[in-house]
Order: structure tokens, then C-alpha cells, then sequence
């Protein structure tokens, strides 16, 4: 019966490999939903500047979990995510505001997109 | 290509591992449920070969966690046999005394055609010649002729009495009383008891089976 234990014991780390991955890759996706949501609220409120430097920061932070979140989620989509964050950058000006909500809008979706992918059932 | 190969290469050994710790090697042929696990598995390793841009637990958790279902399965089944029977059935006799059991062969949806083949493949072309042939769970034919002795039937096994067993040979619980009280022990304690319809029978207690040094003592033939 010892590889009953195993089979336990690899049921154990499975099931924890699975909550750290559900907890990591949930704490990403809402960490870049807010850091958006702040990027549009800056730029409503004209801080340019500040926004472009939280674009900066979210790209930043993005590219250092993305070896681990690829252990999760398929490169593809994690490249497309980066590439999209990376772009944004070009739409903070006064003069682009309603291209920048919409790009921002567009990587929302992509977020929720990713959310189903990995946490839904069906 | 590297990482291609790497990839391969771990998933491969991976792949080795869950097969290994299952112990499809001591298996001749798989039960239904090992089958569909074996299918499984070889299509999910595919997967992190064939598309790098997956991730390999996309394919490694799902495997791994089929060995472990595996694994609990079958400690399961060696604990409740109900369970195993649930899930595996059970051996089913379809020829007796060179009859055959025609309402359980419409059971099993095995036709003549079917039944002839099997025999053909143990080498018996006259069903007259057998005296008993079982279809196993995993779908094989275990014969018994009419040149050969009356095979031994399992009646008990591990502490479980098979009623339907013991009606094969011709028995009932008043003869298994009396070769159970003969040999000074319980159904519970008894591991295997092998009978047949002639009075003869082989019993295993459970006391005498863990060393293998032991298992002569644990054996003896009775007859009552």
C-alpha cells in the first residue's frame, strides 16, 4: 500500500500547485486590471506623466512574473498581453485620450478573456 | 528545437514515471479503467510536445493526477472487493460441463461466432471438450477441459464468502461450517479457500500469508 501514500502525497502537492497557481495568476490579473483602471483615472485627471510612468511600472512588473505565469498560462497570450501593455505608452497624450480607453478597454477584455480560460469549468 | 527536445525529453521521463509508479508492468492485459487511463495519458503527453506554446502542466497535472486516481482506485479495490467488482464486474462462467450458458452469454452480448473464436484461440474446437470456461473481467477466456481435473474454485477470498462460488461447486454454507469449524478458524480469518465439487478444498489463513518463507505451512490440502 506505500504507492497508495504516494498516490496521496502527489493528490497533496497537485492540489497545492493548483491553488498557488489559481492564487498567482488571479493576484496578476487583478494587479493589471488596477494598475489600468488607474491609468485611465490618471489620465482623466491630466497626469500624463504619472501615467506614463505606471504603464512603465505594470510592464515592468509584468515581464518579471511572466516565467512563472507561463508555467500557467499559454506564451502566446502571455506575449500578447506585453505587447499590448508596451503599447499603450504611444496613446498617453492629451490628444489620444479616447484611443488610450479604448486600447485599455480592449486589454480589460483581454484580462477577462484569460480569467475564463483558466478558471472556468466549461 | 532545443527546448523542443528538452521538452520531449522531460515529459518523457515524466510520462515513465506516472506509468511506473501505476505498475502497468506487472500487467499482462489492462481492466477497462486502466485502459481508458493508458489512453489518456499517451494523448496528454502529446500535447506538451506538440504545442510548445502550452505549458507543460497543462499536460503533467492532468497525467499525474490520473496516475494518483489510479493509484487510490485500485488500494480502494484491494480494500472494499465490492468496489472492485463494481467497477471491474466480476468473472462470469459461460461454459459448464460442455454446456453452454446461453442466458449469460446474451448477458455479456457475446455471440456463438464470439465464443467459438475465443475457444479457438486456447486451441479447443468443440466446446463438448471444456468443462468449465470463464470469461475474465478484462475480457479473456480461462478454460478448463475435460482431459484436465476439476479445477479448484475460490469460495472465500479474503474474508469475503462468494455465495455464487460456492454454488458452482455444489456447496452450501452447512459443508463450508463444517470445513471451516475441521480447520479451527473463522470466514474472517480465512485469506483464500479453494473448493471443489467433490469434497476436496485448499485453504490459505490470513496469519500465514505475509512471508513468503511461511507459505508452505500456510497451504494444505482437506477433505471432508
Amino acid at each position: 500500500m506505500r504507492r497508495v501514500r504516494v498516490a496521496a502525497v502527489i493528490l497533496a502537492a497537485l492540489i497545492l500547485l493548483t491553488l498557488t497557481g489559481r492564487r498567482l495568476v488571479s493576484d496578476s490579473l487583478n494587479a493589471l486590471e488596477a494598475g489600468l483602471t488607474q491609468v485611465e483615472s490618471l489620465c482623466t485627471s491630466g497626469a500624463y506623466q504619472a501615467a506614463k510612468q505606471q504603464i512603465s511600472n505594470m510592464t515592468q512588473a509584468y515581464q518579471k512574473k511572466q516565467a512563472v505565469l507561463a508555467l500557467f498560462i499559454r506564451r502566446d497570450k502571455l506575449n500578447e498581453l506585453e505587447t499590448a501593455l508596451y503599447g499603450l505608452n504611444a496613446y498617453v497624450h492629451p490628444d489620444y485620450r479616447q484611443d488610450l480607453f479604448c486600447e485599455t478597454g480592449k486589454l480589460k477584455a483581454q484580462l477577462n478573456g484569460m480569467r475564463r480560460l483558466f478558471f472556468g469549468l466549461l | 528545437m532545443l527546448i523542443l527536445m528538452l521538452r520531449t525529453l522531460l515529459v518523457y521521463l515524466l510520462i515513465l514515471l506516472a506509468m511506473r509508479l501505476m505498475g502497468k508492468r506487472q500487467l499482462g492485459e489492462l481492466q477497462p479503467a486502466e485502459l481508458v487511463s493508458t489512453i489518456l495519458i499517451s494523448n496528454l503527453a502529446s500535447i506538451s510536445i506538440e504545442s510548445p506554446e502550452l505549458p507543460l502542466t497543462a499536460s503533467l497535472v492532468p497525467v499525474f493526477l490520473i496516475a494518483a486516481l489510479e493509484l487510490l482506485l485500485s488500494g480502494l479495490c484491494f480494500c472494499w472487493p465490492g468496489a472492485a467488482r463494481l467497477l471491474f464486474g466480476s468473472p462470469v462462467t459461460v461454459i459448464r460441463n460442455g454446456k453452454i450458458c446461453r442466458d449469460t452469454l446474451r448477458t455479456l452480448r457475446f455471440g456463438t461466432g464470439d465464443l467459438l473464436e475465443a475457444l479457438r484461440g486456447k486451441e479447443v474446437f468443440d466446446p463438448a471438450q471444456v468443462r468449465w470456461a470463464v470469461v475474465e473481467t478484462n475480457g479473456s477466456i480461462s478454460l478448463c477441459t475435460m482431459d484436465e481435473e476439476e479445477p479448484f474454485i475460490p469460495v472465500i477470498a479474503d474474508g469475503q464468502l462468494l455465495k455464487d462460488a460456492l454454488r458452482l461447486c455444489e456447496k452450501d454454507c452447512q459443508w463450508l461450517s463444517q470445513a471451516l469449524r475441521k480447520e479451527g478458524c473463522s470466514q474472517a480469518q480465512v485469506m483464500l479457500l479453494l473448493a471443489r465439487a467433490d469434497g476436496k478444498y485448499r485453504l490459505i489463513k490470513k496469519e500465514n500469508s505475509p512471508s513468503p518463507q511461511k507459505r508452505n505451512k500456510g497451504l494444505w490440502e482437506g477433505h471432508l
